[in-house]
């Protein structure tokens, strides 16, 4: 039925309209690039506490950044909405999956530690089964998001954020070089030249409103 | 149901395309604030307070008015009178344009 499908878009056009910011393209771009800044860091005589230090102390700016580009750029300019019982469950399965990759990261990264450290024996390669398994639950993460959230950059941005680690070992097996914090910046540069780009198309779209609404 | 009788029984405050627009948003959300609504509809604040009154006397739409910070925030939801007669009225146009001749 033609009108089920146009208030059906009404409402996708309305939840939509949140992402014209480009702010999650954005804070998603900074985040990338934090992880290339880590990696930097890597190379540096700092131990590993300091330098996940940073990483935590940087990517509390950037949440915070984002938090307050949202509260006093979006918010004057787009309004507030509260958005239907079918949305807000989409909403708690992105909670869920970003929960559920958190849970999954962790592990991974405790059973790798253990591997490096030689207390866990593995039967394969670590070089090979590593970069798949990170672009695999990059890629599965973020598709997962854009499907629920209807962003469909989101698709594009889990991409750039798969891509990195497994350049990174192809390069460092095929021809012995370390591109190390490179192979993060440049897709963190594109993902955020995106969001800067949607972000001034949006500020010419939306002005403040002037009465007091 | 002849067309006539449909036409006739049109609810008139919900025919008008800008009312329209402000009732199936709301229809669609759970709840939009002024501003939202006027970035959504593309109308002026002028336009989008006169027929947001209209509705509000016909008890179409709750309005609550509050502040954030130093600012007044208004902010609309549809009554449950709102919601049937929104649906009511969607019926009555499928009805209408269904039983017109290609």
């Amino acid at each position: 039925m033609s009108s089920m499908v146009n208030l059906k878009e009404l409402e996708r056009k309305a939840w939509k309209s949140f992402f014209d910011d480009g702010l999650w393209d954005i804070y998603l771009g900074l985040l990338l690039a934090l992880m290339g800044i880590s990696a930097l860091l890597d190379k540096t005589s700092l131990s590993k506490n300091q330098v996940l230090a940073v990483y935590l102390g940087l990517m509390l700016i950037v949440m915070t950044a984002f938090w307050a580009a949202k509260r006093f750029i979006t918010v004057p300019r787009m309004g507030r909405v509260k958005f239907g019982a079918v949305r807000q469950k989409k909403e708690k399965n992105v909670r869920l999956i970003l929960f559920l990759s958190i849970v999954v990261g962790l592990a991974v990264y405790w059973f790798f530690e253990g591997v490096n450290s030689g207390k866990i024996e593995t039967g394969f390669s670590l070089k090979t089964f590593f970069p798949l398994l990170y672009a695999g639950n990059m890629v599965l993460v973020f598709g997962l998001m854009a499907y629920f959230l209807d962003f469909e950059r989101l698709y594009f941005i889990g991409l750039m954020f798969a891509l990195p680690v497994p350049i990174d070992f192809w390069i460092n097996g095929n021809y012995g070089i370390d591109p190390g914090y490179l192979v993060f910046l440049f897709p963190a540069i594109l993902v955020v030249g995106i969001g800067l780009w949607y972000l001034i198309r949006f500020l010419k779209a939306y002005p403040p409103p002037q009465e007091n609404a | 149901m002849s067309e006539k009788h449909v036409l006739n029984d049109l609810d008139r405050l919900i025919h008008e395309p800008a009312r329209l627009m402000i009732m199936a948003l709301l229809y669609v959300l759970d709840s939009a604030d002024f501003i939202f609504l006027m970035a959504q509809t593309g109308m002026t604040w002028g336009n989008l307070s006169a027929h947001m009154s209209k509705l509000e006397k016909a008890e179409y739409i709750y309005v609550v008015k509050t502040f954030k910070g130093k600012r007044p925030h208004t902010m609309l939801s549809l009554t449950d009178d709102g919601r049937k007669a929104f649906r009511t009225y969607r019926e009555q146009m499928l009805e209408l344009l269904s039983d017109l001749p290609e």
